[in-house]
């Protein structure tokens, strides 16, 4: 367990050089702060009442930046060391394949969250700087995201290890931004056929990823109520399990891959 | 007692329907405080041997051991520095910064990498380009660097793949007087190389591999002594084996 702690804060601190000297975490915060300030330039205009347009506008640039970087991330984590042969020299090392592809995922989940943490905390200054701010759900919205995010690092490096590193990236994107439509037209069918087909469709809902229930950004900017803590612990346990299962599945996979 | 031993091993790749051997029933050995040359054309299957000396590719049978132990154990690799054929290290990274992470990874701690570091930058000749990155380095610049990360842990035992490619004339002397002060200070060398004359002055024995067999094993004093030069004895040696297999093949 130690061992694979000191592996991960290795990964992670190259991990994040690499991010930042790559500029891609600079280039979501300024698209951030373009969309939300480009959403409250219409108050110019003597356009009034915007606030949640704004706020919605934000979260939303916040979101989607933090999938299309995390997605990014986590596929690219393997296939990058392989591509440049560095999983030699590293798994040279006396570190087993399980411990390198947890501590890639770990890598990947912390990396991600930094700069989902680093637009949120832009975003929000900048709101108050606007005089736009937002309840305790915030908060909640924070620590789902996060879930969200453990949840597709996870799944990313699972594709990664299964599938090209453009075909892991598209799929895992897709699979992230469309779980919500996905999820929505399983529960929509369930009931209408026979119980066999029942059957599948409840194990389809199951399997799939719910990327979109760790999302709160509706709640958040029509300033609803926090949500109860209950459904905050089920969402927390859930993503762990399913984190943790797709981390199984990954180090499965590549545990008997040639390099 | 032999640092490595192979004992039959043999390595297959499965290409859809059919499978090609890169590795047949190869069996050898390597003393403590050898240097070892690993020899053939390309394709003649060094680096699949090398790779699954590594754990890198499963062997599709016999056995290989690493300081007595499995190859598939962890700790066959604790004492090992290796360097792999043309590898890009992370180009957003300086060399020292690679280096840090790859003494992280071989269990160092942070006082012993800084200690080690600066000693391994000077003996590889990239103490100037320290702190630069690594995408702004030349290919034998790059080379130097992954000489240094397989250094970083002190090995008793170095397998090297393709050591000088990359390499320039200056680059390969200052390699050949690397590898003669690590076998001063008890390290065992393995390594793969086209470059035969850096071979010769450098190694204490040969293995020349053909389609994944081992052809030819002899001391380079051997060949001194009744060859001409390791070339000539390389070329012939090779051809033979090569008519040998037409000849059944027919």
């Amino acid at each position: 367990m130690k061992q694979t702690l000191v592996i991960c804060k290795s990964l992670i601190r190259t991990g994040l050089l690499e991010t930042f000297r790559r500029k891609e975490a600079w280039v979501v915060i300024f698209l951030t702060i373009l969309m939300t300030f480009g959403a409250y330039t219409f108050t110019f205009f003597g356009v009034s009442g915007l606030d949640i347009f704004v706020k919605d506008m934000a979260l939303t640039a916040v979101g989607l930046f933090t999938t299309i970087i995390g997605s990014v991330i986590a596929t690219r984590q393997i296939p990058d060391d392989i591509s440049r042969r560095t999983i030699f020299p590293i798994l040279s090392r006396p570190i087993t394949r399980d411990q390198y592809v947890v501590a890639r995922a770990v890598a990947a989940f912390v990396m991600t969250a930094l700069c989902f943490v680093m637009m949120t905390t832009v975003v929000t200054l900048l709101l108050a700087a606007l005089k736009l701010t937002f309840g305790l759900i915030f908060l909640q919205y924070i620590w789902l995201k996060l879930m969200a995010v453990m949840w597709l690092s996870a799944f990313g490096v699972f594709l990664s290890v299964t599938l090209s590193q453009s075909a892991a990236f598209t799929l895992c994107f897709m699979l992230a931004l469309g779980s919500g439509a996905f999820s929505r037209t399983l529960l929509l069918t369930v009931g209408e056929g026979n119980p066999a087909v029942n059957w599948v469709i409840t194990f389809l809902y199951g399997f799939l990823p719910h990327y979109a229930l760790f999302d709160t950004t509706g709640k958040v900017i029509y300033g609803w109520k926090p949500i109860p803590a209950m459904v905050v612990v089920s969402l927390t346990i859930y993503a762990i399990t399913i984190s943790a299962f797709w981390l199984y599945l990954a180090t499965r996979k590549f545990r008997g891959q040639s390099l | 007692m032999d640092i490595i031993r192979v004992e039959n091993l043999c390595v297959h790749y499965a290409n859809g329907r059919s499978s090609h051997c890169a590795v047949d029933n190869l069996s050898f050995g390597v003393r403590a405080g050898e240097i070892v040359g690993f020899l053939g054309n390309n394709g003649a299957g060094k680096s699949s041997t090398i790779k699954a000396l590594m754990g890198f590719q499963k062997p599709s049978s016999g056995s290989a051991f690493l300081f007595g132990e499995n190859i598939n154990a962890v700790a066959s690799r604790q004492r090992v520095g290796f360097l792999p054929e043309t590898a890009l290290y992370s180009p957003y990274l300086t060399p020292r910064e690679t280096l840090r992470q790859y003494g992280e990874l071989s269990g160092l701690s942070l006082s012993e990498i800084t200690a080690v570091t600066d000693a391994v930058l000077e003996k590889t000749g990239v103490r100037s380009k320290a702190d630069v990155l690594n995408r702004t380095l030349s290919k034998g610049m790059l080379q130097r660097v992954g000489l240094a990360q397989a250094l970083m842990n002190r090995p008793e035992l170095l397998i090297l793949d393709e050591v000088s490619s990359g390499l320039d004339p200056i680059g390969r002397r200052d390699l050949r007087t690397l590898l003669l002060a690590e076998r001063e200070r008890g390290a065992t060398i393995f390594f793969s190389s086209h470059q035969l004359s850096e071979v010769e002055s450098v190694c204490d024995r040969i293995l020349i591999l053909n389609h994944g067999r081992l052809i030819a094993e002899r001391t380079i004093k051997d060949i001194r002594a009744t060859e001409p030069s390791l070339e000539d004895y390389f070329v012939r040696v090779v051809s033979d084996s090569m008519s040998a297999e037409t000849g059944v093949s027919r």
